[in-house]
């Protein structure tokens, strides 16, 4: 906490602020560990769990791995053809992101610029669409699609994530324009612009770092979304990732644990990695109040 | 329609109109596909769900008969359904609950000055983007009958007998519970961080000035200041754990002997395990009832407060 300047006599907050230093900064140190471990623990015992042999898994359970193996991998990538899933989970995310953003942030320009009933509607349904539950929605699209012959194609869950991804991206979007100046595009005006100018060469330019933590996000969600792909697609080919770590429980007592850490760890991966490159983004679309 | 500009009487305080030659042009080409999209589907699969309601119809055999309101008849005398509505209650609440005080105390950590504090409270994000099945897995692993958490519990002494968490039907709602919250507690410690920043310093200095220890200026002043944000994080936390489907259904299958079963298990089952598409999807408009309800509780809540406080 620094003082704020001009503050109330901070000579005198200072003094009984370092009156309890040892009992704050154990109490803060103790805090940061814990939570350290609560956070890091379950990752680590992911990964090591992956790389562990089958006794030291269930049997043993040792705490640091004494033998590394990569037999969980070697089992995963041979049984699965996770790598085929893996390319259909990134290209499908990569695709719903993209369309996402432009159909968002078109729309969330509008809703920001022009107050029509209709845009008025759009931005209610999509709030309420959001909170919507998913399986009220998955009923529809498991009987629609499959009179449309889209059941277990990846058009079909294209669709279908479109159902949770626009509205998120409206609603990002549109706060991002809600903080972006109108005075510019107003000057444009003068200058004869027309509005496709004005939105994709001022507007655009402003947003994109709501664009970037509007991709993110919807990536995030497309990358770990379950229920659309389990309902809507069967047969190993067109999977998603989620479906290939689904599938190896195999519904059986006997969970091999070893085969499915190391499937989670190869699934965490991508997530990992835009965690790791794209934190400021993140950091700042939590704080846009985006996800949710 | 109205013309988009001729907002006028409504937006008096836009004098200076902005206008261009192609307004309309860019109106319609920029609203149109996605209104046609969400049209498609958002509120065209609601339509159906709701109506598909009143009927009876299995997938397998194709024909619809119009019921009327039987199914919901059938759901609502059937106590399978009000406990399922119960374990949702029960499990929002706990998992709201949890989540939001773990939030609040982590918040308050990262508010602390200390080094490596950034890192950290990227960090803390984490376990909210991995993907839910991930996250079920991992706590299965660890929660297991022969998992680490049964070892540290009898290492510290506090129980002789290994107990397989998830699959047992006393103890299978407080794991699904305590995992859930281990996923969420980052949405409302992340959100709550903005609200504690906001709050000016020299408050907390004046409050100490005048004696009050680090107890009585978090009850008398944290919390009254965190209140409207607190409200918010445990309204839309409640929302999305009562309409949570995957987090449940990886963990337990809404069971053992339907311990952990919620509304949305009891319709997918309907759904997809009894092909009754029609219960199913009175079971959904149900829930998506209680949801809207609650949505609509955390709109006015949320307009309330705006007018309070005064802020965005």
């Amino acid at each position: 906490m620094t003082p704020v300047p001009g503050s109330v006599q901070p000579h005198a907050a200072r003094r009984n602020r370092r009156r309890t230093p040892l009992l704050k900064s154990v109490t803060i140190y103790g805090g940061i560990v814990s939570l350290l471990f609560l956070v890091l623990f379950p990752f680590y015992w992911m990964v090591t769990a992956s790389i562990k042999n089958f006794r030291e898994i269930s049997i043993e359970r040792t705490l640091i791995p004494r033998e590394i193996t990569l037999k969980n991998y070697a089992d995963l990538f041979e049984q699965t053809s996770i790598l085929w899933h893996l390319f259909n989970t990134a290209w499908i995310s990569c695709f719903v992101t993209v369309v996402t953003v432009i159909l968002a942030s078109m729309s969330a320009y509008v809703l920001t610029r022009f107050v029509t009933p209709a845009a008025e509607w759009i931005a209610r349904i999509s709030l309420y669409a959001y909170m919507v539950p998913s399986i009220v929605l998955i009923i529809p699209f498991y009987i629609g699609l499959r009179m449309a012959g889209l059941v277990n194609t990846h058009a079909g869950l294209i669709l279908s994530y479109l159902s949770f991804t626009l509205p998120l991206g409206i609603w990002m979007m549109r706060a991002c324009f809600q903080t972006i100046p109108k005075t510019m595009e107003e000057a444009a005006v003068v200058d004869g612009a027309n509005r496709f100018q004005a939105f994709f060469l001022i507007a655009m330019p402003q947003a994109l770092p709501g664009v970037v933590s509007t991709s993110i996000f919807v990536f995030i969600l497309c990358w770990g979304e379950y229920l659309y792909p389990a309902v809507l697609i069967n047969g190993d080919r067109l999977r998603t990732i989620t479906i290939t770590l689904d599938a190896l429980t195999g519904g059986g007592q006997n969970i091999k644990f070893g085969l499915l850490m190391a499937a989670s760890t190869v699934a965490t991966i991508p997530i990992l990695l835009i965690f790791l490159l794209l934190q400021k983004h993140l950091v700042r679309g939590f704080a846009a109040g985006g996800f949710e | 329609m109205a013309y988009p500009s001729e907002n006028s009487a409504r937006r008096p305080q836009r004098s200076p109109r902005l206008r261009f030659r192609d307004e309309r042009i860019f109106y319609y080409a920029a609203l149109g596909p996605t209104s046609i999209v969400i049209a498609l589907v958002v509120a065209l699969p609601i339509i159906y769900t709701v109506v598909l309601g009143f009927f009876v119809q299995n997938t397998l055999t194709r024909n619809w008969r119009f019921t009327g309101l039987a199914n919901y008849a059938d759901i609502l005398t059937d106590s399978d359904f009000w406990f399922a509505f119960w374990n949702g209650v029960v499990f929002t609440v706990g998992s709201t609950v949890v989540a939001t005080v773990f939030g609040l105390a982590i918040a308050i950590l990262l508010d602390c000055n200390f080094r490596g504090r950034g890192p950290l409270r990227a960090l803390v994000i984490f376990p909210y983007i991995v993907p839910s099945i991930v996250v079920a897995f991992i706590w299965k692993f660890i929660f297991s009958g022969r998992g680490i958490l049964n070892d540290f519990l009898s290492f510290v002494g506090a129980q002789t007998i290994s107990v397989p968490w998830l699959g047992d039907q006393r103890f299978a709602m407080m794991a699904v519970i305590l995992i859930s919250a281990w996923t969420w507690f980052p949405f409302a410690a992340i959100t709550l961080l903005a609200a504690i920043q906001n709050v000016p310093d020299n408050i907390y200095e004046a409050a100490a000035l005048d004696g009050a220890g680090p107890v009585r200026r978090f009850a008398f002043l944290t919390l009254p200041l965190l209140a409207p944000a607190l409200m918010v994080v445990v309204l839309i936390r409640a929302i999305w754990a009562f309409r949570n489907y995957d987090m449940i259904w990886l963990l337990t299958e809404g069971g053992p002997i339907g311990a952990t079963e919620v509304l949305p298990i009891m319709a997918y089952k309907e759904a997809f395990g009894l092909f009754r598409m029609g219960h199913a999807s009175a079971v959904a408009v149900s829930l998506m009832v209680f949801v809207t309800l609650l949505a609509a509780v955390h709109f006015r809540v949320g307009a309330r407060l705006r007018k309070a406080y005064d802020t965005t």
